[in-house]
C-alpha cells in the first residue's frame, strides 16, 4: 500500500489557515481547516491525514468545521493532530477520534535545580529513573490494585492514588479536570481491559513515550512564566504518557461494539475506522463510561509515573522533593473526547470534542483553568522530539472562539517507523544524542531508533504555526538533558 | 523484504505499521498475518514454540474474524507479558 499524496481541493485561508471546501466530497457537513504554514503543508499533503479530515467532516452532527493542528499526520480513521466536535444530542461520537492510547498526555513538574545542579549527577539520575520506572510494551510495575481498588483509579482518577500517598492535594489542582472526568462507568469495562489495568500503573509504556530531563533554554513571556513559576536555566521533568493496555483493551472492544452499531443507526460513514454510535445511543453511552474511566486511569498513571520520578530525584540528592521544589506545573490529555460549552455560529452549544492529538488551550479567565493561573490562560505542554525542544504555551481566547479551545499537541511524525529504523541503520543514536549532551536510555536499539529526532517534524516550527495564529502564546521552551524511552 | 519469501511484508505508515500477507487458504493467509505480527512484537524471529492454546472465535465475515484473531493474539501478548510464536 503506497501512501496516497493530497490530490484534492485546499484554499488558502491565511499564512496559517487552509480549507478544504466542503464541495470536495458530497458528504460533507462543514468544510474542513487545517491550522499549518506552507513550510508543514508540504510534509502533510504526502500522507492521507488531509484525506482523512475531509472524511471526519462527514460525521453526523459534526459541526463549524472538521480541523486539523499543523503536526498531523495519518492515523486510524481520524488525524492525529485532529479536532472534531459535535452536537451533544444530534452527533456521534467515536472511539477512532479519541485514539487507541486514551487520554494520552503530558505534565511537567519544576524543581528548584538548575543545569549546574544537575548535571554532574546526570548520568546517575537518568539510570536511576530508568531502573525505577518501568518501561517498555506489556511492562508491569510495583504499584499492584486489586479489581476493587481499579474501581476506584477509574470513578476518582488521580484524586485517588493522591489519597493512597502517591502525591499531594495541589498535584490534583494542577491537573487537567482535576484528573478525573465524572461519569466514568467500570461496569461498561471487559474483562480484559480490567486484566491489563492490575498491573500498569506507574509504568511509561514503549512508543513515543517518555520521561526526560530538561533545562528551561527560553522565556519568552516573563510574567506568564512568572505565574507558573519557571525562569532560564531551570530544571524541569516531562512524563509523556497514556493509559497505556487498559486504554488500548477499551478502544479495541468499542470498535466492534461501534461497527455493529453503526448497521443498527444505518450511518454512513466513507471510512469503517471512523466506527461510531449517536452520542445519545446505549452503545455510545457505553463507550463514554468506558473511556472515561481510561481517561482517569491515564491521569493516575501520570500521578504515580510523577511519584516514582520524584523518589528518584530524592535519593539521587539527598532531599526531599518538596526541598527539591518539585512541583507540578501541569497535566494536559490529548487523546481524549469531552463535553464542553462553545459558540457555533453565535449560539452557545454543548458539544462532544474529540481531540485525537490535541490539546485543550482554555483562555485566561476561564472557569475550568486553575485558579491560580486564571490571569494568564491553561497551561499546554507541547513536547517535541527527543534532540530538539519542548514547549509551555498558554490558551487564548482566540482559540475558544476558533478552535473549540484547541491546539497542537507535539512534533508529529514525518517518517515511518520502519523508514526510521532503516535510516539508523549503522548509526548509534544514542552517541549522536550523546554528542549533543543528552542522555538517552532505552529498552531496545530498535525504539530509540524510531523516535529519532529526524522522525519528527520541528517542533520549534509546529509551536510557531500555533502562536501565528493565535491558538496558543508560547511562555517558555526547554530543552532535553536526558531521556528514558520504553 | 519480499512477500513471497515470507508470505507476509511490512509496508510503511506514518503513525504505526502496516502488515500485507498471502496465503493460498484463508486459514494460511490467518497464519501469516500472525507471524508477521509476532515478528513485529517480539522484534525477533527465530522464536520456538513452547506453549500450545486453543482459541475459538466467531464472527459474522472474514475481515472481522480475521480482526478478531489479530487481537486476541495481541491480548495473550500483552496479558503474558512476553513474546511467544503462537501458530
Amino acid at each position: 500500500m503506497k501512501e496516497r499524496r493530497w490530490t484534492g481541493p485546499l484554499e488558502k485561508i491565511d499564512d496559517y489557515r487552509w480549507r478544504i471546501p466542503q464541495s470536495y466530497s458530497p458528504g460533507m457537513q462543514v468544510p474542513g481547516i487545517i491550522f499549518s504554514d506552507e513550510k508543514l503543508l508540504r510534509d502533510i499533503k504526502e500522507d492521507q491525514s488531509l484525506q482523512q479530515v475531509a472524511n471526519v467532516a462527514h460525521l453526523p452532527g459534526i459541526v463549524k468545521a472538521s480541523m486539523a493542528m499543523p503536526d498531523i499526520h495519518w492515523g486510524y480513521g481520524f488525524p492525529i493532530g485532529g479536532v472534531a466536535a459535535m452536537d451533544a444530542k444530534e452527533g456521534v461520537i467515536s472511539p477512532g477520534g479519541v485514539g487507541y492510547d486514551i487520554n494520552c498526555g503530558v505534565r511537567l513538574v519544576k524543581t528548584d535545580l538548575t543545569v549546574e545542579d544537575v548535571q554532574p549527577k546526570l548520568r546517575t539520575l537518568i539510570a536511576s529513573l530508568f531502573n525505577t520506572i518501568p518501561c517498555g510494551v506489556g511492562m508491569s510495575g510495583n504499584i499492584r490494585i486489586s479489581k476493587q481498588d481499579a474501581d476506584r483509579v477509574m470513578t476518582q482518577g488521580s484524586r485517588w492514588v493522591i489519597g493512597k500517598g502517591y502525591g499531594v492535594a495541589e498535584d490534583a489542582a494542577h491537573t487537567e479536570s482535576q484528573g478525573c472526568l465524572e461519569g466514568s462507568d467500570p461496569a461498561q469495562v471487559s474483562e480484559r481491559a480490567f486484566k491489563r489495568a492490575s498491573d500498569q500503573l506507574g509504568t511509561l509504556g514503549s512508543g513515543n513515550h517518555f520521561l526526560e530531563v530538561q533545562v528551561v533554554d527560553t522565556v519568552f513571556n516573563e510574567e506568564a512564566a512568572g505565574v507558573l513559576g519557571l525562569h532560564e536555566g531551570q530544571v524541569t521533568v516531562m512524563i509523556h504518557s497514556g493509559s497505556r493496555g487498559f486504554g488500548y483493551q477499551i478502544c479495541d472492544d468499542y470498535l466492534d461494539v461501534m461497527e455493529r452499531a453503526m448497521q443498527r443507526y444505518g450511518i454512513r460513514i466513507p471510512d469503517r475506522q471512523l466506527a461510531c454510535a449517536p452520542i445519545t445511543s446505549e452503545e455510545g453511552q457505553r463507550y463514554l463510561g468506558a473511556m472515561r474511566s481510561a481517561a482517569n486511569y491515564a491521569w493516575s498513571n501520570r500521578q504515580c509515573l510523577m511519584h516514582l520520578a520524584r523518589l528518584t530525584f530524592e535519593r539521587v540528592f539527598g532531599k526531599s522533593w518538596e526541598q527539591l521544589g518539585m512541583r507540578l506545573v501541569y497535566d494536559v490529555a490529548h487523546n481524549i473526547a469531552k463535553f464542553e460549552r462553545h459558540r457555533v455560529n453565535g449560539d452557545e452549544r454543548m458539544v462532544c470534542v474529540h481531540r485525537k492529538g490535541a490539546t485543550r488551550a482554555f483562555p485566561p479567565g476561564h472557569a475550568e483553568t486553575p485558579e491560580d493561573y486564571r490571569e494568564i490562560g491553561q497551561p499546554v505542554i507541547i513536547p517535541g522530539d527527543m534532540g530538539r525542544h519542548s514547549y509551555v504555551l498558554v490558551g487564548t481566547q482566540q482559540a475558544m472562539e476558533e478552535s473549540f479551545g484547541s491546539c497542537c499537541h507535539g512534533a508529529g511524525r514525518v517518517m515511518s517507523r520502519s523508514e526510521a529504523v532503516r535510516r539508523a541503520a549503522g548509526r548509534s543514536i544514542e552517541q549522536e544524542l550523546e554528542r549533543q549532551g543528552i542522555i538517552v536510555m532505552g529498552r531496545g536499539r530498535k525504539g530509540v531508533a524510531e523516535e529519532q529526532p529526524g522522525a519528527y517534524k520541528d517542533v520549534n516550527d509546529v509551536v510557531q504555526v500555533v502562536h501565528n495564529a493565535g491558538l496558543a502564546e508560547r511562555v517558555a521552551r526547554m530543552r532535553p538533558l536526558g531521556v528514558i524511552k520504553g | 523484504m519480499a512477500i513471497e519469501e515470507k508470505g507476509y511484508a511490512f509496508f510503511d505508515h506514518t503513525a504505526d505499521i502496516g502488515i500485507r500477507a498471502q496465503g493460498a487458504t484463508l486459514a494460511e493467509l490467518f497464519v501469516k498475518l500472525a507471524h508477521g505480527l509476532t515478528e513485529l512484537l517480539a522484534e525477533d524471529t527465530d522464536l520456538k514454540p513452547r506453549q500450545a492454546k486453543a482459541i475459538q472465535l466467531t464472527a459474522p465475515a472474514a475481515a472481522s474474524l480475521l480482526l478478531a484473531w489479530l487481537q486476541e493474539l495481541l491480548f495473550w501478548f500483552a496479558a503474558g507479558h512476553g513474546a511467544r510464536r503462537y501458530v
